[in-house]
């Protein structure tokens, strides 16, 4: 019997993860509505614009409200993810911050877009016209998505790094482990190309590309990768290296060259293929990066939708004010109809898009989605979906869904040159994280669709109470949805921190938190978050009850 | 010589750290006032209060950005550095982030629930918001305090490098620091109030007894502030003789060297500067006080004064910041030089030889289309910025 828990906890470093979890975790559940609640208010907007009925506009009001209220906590949260990122991940930063800067650097725009114009429309709101409002609508939500697509390059380079060749053959079902697959792109630069023994590099699975104008392009097996990266950050030098074992003869005594730091080496070659890809755009050339920006924004768009149904339907139901529910009934069908419409584009396009990249550029999380391994109870296989899924993946019936089982522990090695990890088989948790993602994603399409039923056969007045009661429920199963997809992505990756090239033991921090450390910090944002929620709940919800019905009044 | 990477470190880090102190001192000043205008039954201390707390909010959101923009700046053009900081300094960086946190969220409750709250429970939260904001230098500063001189700084049995947090804190640097810098914002906070209403009252004279009130209440306090930055200053002076690489470079233009190491870069100016801007805070001051004492304490030329001793300030805090920062230029740690590093347990004295120095950044981070996106989104951004305050504080 496989333990899918026993995997994923064996991996080690719990301090740097549970902090991880805890801060990233709370900043991803707060930021689905700043990517979502801006854009439902400036439909609203357009609406408004077209048909000239206000409470369209006071129901963007509300929206903008809670933007402005998440928004600030989500600033908050995200400047604290990424004081934690430096602290505890230092070398991912290093590393981030040397080749990978550009997008980070635009992000800082963006948040500051984002901050601008969502407190402009929050103190500003009555001090615009129609048209002005709407145009910084417009921005309100491009900012959040301009700025999510610039960290989520970054992540999904961190999925799949840019010039990667996976390893993974559906026609055969074959790993191409002994060919040296994975590979990744890189261009080497002259002044280290001279120096390197090629008939040795081939030996090892190097294939060379081509040149360019300072250097040759050579496809790198990741477990090369692997271990020089290793070297890089624990410093090693040449002599120290495996770098060693493909000098040219000629080199071997020169001690110039043998006491270089490897880092000094990865990194003129970072910087090389960093240049060959161009610096502004050598992360968004990763294939993971649209479907994970369309994926993402979905995701932030369904739970904003669920969210609303929740807000509005709930208040329906306790509101005895013929005019206050009017003002309600417009501001249910909206959040209906727009939920109906992002669950569909969230699991049939940018899902099916996700599904596919994942499939093709990263098998081995793939292969434990699926759970394909003997003695592994996965949900594909109980429910019978193989066949299915592997169309859904290849597009083919006779496609072969990867076989978790032949994936060698150590496929990530390079052959006796560890780097301290025992298992790169990632954990099979994830079967169960990805089949509660597209479950809870079912159930919430169609409980969408049936109060769409509602609309178009009986109109909300007429809507059974049952389905508005099930409206928090969904919220919240909108959010798990939404967290379990992420938990996949992030937990699916390991041991890996960049997939192929920087492992989750390189990535620490030298000096790791201690327990009571990881226990006080955790317990304090929990608690945070508790109280927040409640402020939120005595002071925003109650009290805005009354402002509503004043308002519509 | 023009180096980019220093330039908008300086550019991001200057405007985030004058709105920083700014915060401290309005995040302890709001929950004060509040609370004394409650007991006392003073309404227009409350809505003094509650105006203030409006700044703070709106400050904290710029500084916030600019602060995110600082790091994201640091991990580019210094990545090797961050890398190193990142890795020791987990304790002190840690202690401001969650004090930060705490700040922010007792920030959120004491704003959004100052009608909903108790009394009671409303002050409570104003002590936590206060408190967090003094402590978040606490964390901050020893991370300044390590930059100074690396106190605290070890290396394990292995050869890792690890931080010593009980000594790193006997830093003789740390304290002096420390306590200057709450005095200095809480000063700062105090006269920036008054400046702040001091404008709204030169604006509309509506706003007078606003002005009044923020006098009555700040002025004799702002002034002993100013008072208590002489000797803790001269403290912060002192302790950075341990440190002649930077002492010297602060103070040798006016003849005072220690050591025979002379001066690098000629940074007294920056001193001098500091030392103008303090003295025009306190002739302000006492010239406030001596209309008060004539009978004229709220008149257009106090509130002018006041304006002037609000804008030193700031310009204070600047000079200042930029001189504690500069006079160790290019050094990250001003008591490592080549030659101090050299004598550290290898690999590290060959690290930090590149990683400590300020001229040794990023080049891909330096690059051509990177500094012309960055100079026009600043610009871009810098006008929303302007509009933001416009809309929110002027507009009708």
């Amino acid at each position: 019997m496989v333990n899918a828990i026993a995997s994923w906890v064996g991996f080690g470093y719990w301090g740097e993860r549970v902090l991880s979890m805890v801060g990233i975790g709370i900043h991803w559940g707060i930021l689905q509505y700043v990517l979502g609640l801006p854009f439902a208010a400036f439909v609203l907007q357009l609406i408004y614009l077209r048909n000239k009925d206000k409470d369209y506009l006071r129901i963007a009001r509300t929206l903008i409200k809670g933007m402005a209220i998440v928004f600030a906590v989500g600033a908050a949260t995200g400047t604290l993810v990424e004081f934690g990122l430096i602290v505890v991940w230092p070398n991912v930063l290093t590393a981030v911050g040397k080749w990978l800067y550009f997008p980070m650097y635009a992000e800082v725009f963006a948040f500051i877009m984002e901050a601008m114009i969502t407190y402009l429309l929050y103190y500003g709101w009555d001090k615009f016209s129609d048209v002005t409002r709407t145009i910084l609508t417009f921005f309100a939500f491009i900012g959040p998505w301009y700025s999510g697509a610039m960290i989520l390059s970054a992540n999904a380079y961190m999925n799949v790094p840019t010039g990667l060749l996976p390893d993974y053959n559906a026609t055969t079902g074959q790993w191409l482990y002994s060919l040296g697959y994975p590979k990744i792109l890189l261009d080497i630069p002259n002044a280290y190309v001279s120096l390197l023994n090629v008939t040795k590099l081939v030996s090892l699975g190097v294939s060379i590309k081509g040149t360019t104008s300072d250097g040759v392009l050579a496809y790198i097996p990741v477990t090369i990768v692997n271990r020089l990266v290793y070297e890089s950050f624990n410093h090693y030098t040449v002599n120290q290296s495996i770098l060693k074992a493909v000098l040219n003869d000629n080199v071997l005594t020169n001690q110039a060259v043998l006491q270089t730091p490897v880092l000094n080496i990865v990194n003129a070659i970072m910087d090389s293929t960093v240049k060959y890809y161009g610096i502004y755009t050598y992360l968004f050339d990763s294939p993971d990066f649209t479907p994970t920006l369309l994926h993402s924004i979905g995701a932030g768009l369904v739970v904003t939708g669920f969210t609303m149904i929740a807000g509005f339907g709930t208040r329906y139901l306790k509101v005895k004010d013929e005019k206050y529910k009017k003002y309600l009934e417009k501001a249910l069908k909206f959040s209906i109809v727009f939920s109906l419409i992002v669950i569909i584009y969230e699991g049939l396009i940018a899902g099916d898009m996700m599904g596919k990249t994942v499939a093709k550029y990263n098998p081995e999380k793939f292969a434990a989605i699926e759970g394909t391994m003997p003695g592994f109870t996965s949900i594909a296989s109980l429910f019978h979906l193989d066949k299915l899924e592997a169309f859904l993946a290849y597009s083919s019936f006779s496609a072969h869904l990867p076989n978790y089982s032949q994936i060698p522990e150590l496929w990530g090695q390079l052959g006796s040159f560890g780097v301290g990890i025992t298992n790169y088989r990632p954990p099979l948790i994830v079967d169960y994280t990805y089949y509660a993602m597209v479950f809870t994603g079912v159930l919430l399409g169609l409980y969408a669709l049936i109060l769409t039923g509602y609309l178009v056969f009986r109109g909300v007045s007429r809507m059974h109470k049952f389905w508005l009661y099930l409206a928090i429920p969904g919220a919240i199963l909108a959010q798990f949805a939404s967290l379990m997809g992420w938990g996949t992505r992030e937990i699916g990756r390991l041991p890996w921190i960049v997939y192929g090239v920087m492992t989750l033991n390189v990535g620490s921090t030298l000096n790791q938190p201690t327990v009571w450390e990881d226990v006080i910090v955790s317990l304090f944002y929990i608690a945070i978050v508790v109280g927040l929620v409640y402020a939120a709940y005595r002071f925003l919800w109650v009290p805005s009850k009354k402002e509503i019905l004043e308002e519509v009044k | 010589m023009f180096m980019e990477s220093v330039f908008w470190l300086a550019f991001n880090f200057g405007i985030h750290i004058v709105l920083v102190n700014i915060i401290i001192g309005l995040a302890v000043l709001v929950p004060l006032f509040k609370y004394l205008g409650t007991k006392r039954n003073d309404m227009d201390l409350v809505t003094l209060s509650r105006k203030m707390m409006k700044w703070y909010a709106v400050t904290y959101g710029v500084a916030g950005v600019f602060g995110t923009a600082f790091t994201v700046f640091l991990f580019s053009f210094y990545p090797f550095f961050t890398d190193i900081i990142g890795n020791l300094l987990l304790v002190p960086f840690g202690m401001s982030i969650v004090f930060i946190a705490l700040n922010f969220f007792s920030l959120i409750a004491y704003w959004y629930g100052w009608d909903h709250w108790s009394s009671k429970t409303h002050n409570t939260i104003g002590i936590l918001m206060g408190a967090s904001a003094i402590m978040i230098p606490f964390g901050f500063r020893q991370v300044f305090a390590f930059l100074n001189e690396p106190t605290g700084l070890a290396f394990s049995a292995s050869n890792q490098p690890y931080l010593n947090v009980a000594i790193a804190y006997t830093n003789p640097t740390f304290w002096p620091l420390y306590l200057k810098s709450i005095d200095g914002a809480l000063t700062t906070g105090m006269l920036a109030a008054m400046a702040g209403f001091g404008l709204l009252y030169l604006i509309n004279s509506e706003n007078k007894k606003y002005f009044e009130k923020s006098v009555n209440m700040l002025l004799l306090p702002s002034f002993i502030g100013l008072l208590l930055m002489i000797p803790l200053g001269f403290w912060y002076l002192m302790s950075l003789s341990n440190v002649p690489y930077k002492f010297n470079n602060i103070m040798g233009g006016f003849g005072w060297t220690i050591g025979n190491l002379g001066i690098a870069y000629n940074y007294s100016w920056l001193f001098a500067l500091s030392m103008i801007l303090t003295a025009i805070q306190v002739l302000a001051v006492i010239y406030i006080f001596y209309k008060g004492m004539k009978g004229s304490l709220i008149s257009k030329s106090t509130a002018y004064s006041s304006v002037i001793a609000g804008a030193s300030a700031i310009g204070t805090i600047e000079s200042m910041e930029m001189l504690n920062a500069f006079s160790q230029f290019p050094r990250f740690i001003a008591a490592l030089g080549n030659k101090q590093i050299a004598t550290l347990p290898y690999p590290w004295n060959v690290t930090l030889s590149t990683a400590l120095n300020l001229t040794d950044y990023n080049p891909l981070a330096a690059a051509p289309f990177a500094t012309f996106f960055t100079s026009i989104m600043m610009a871009i951004m810098i006008i929303i910025l302007a509009l933001f305050i416009y809309v929110i504080f002027f507009k009708k």
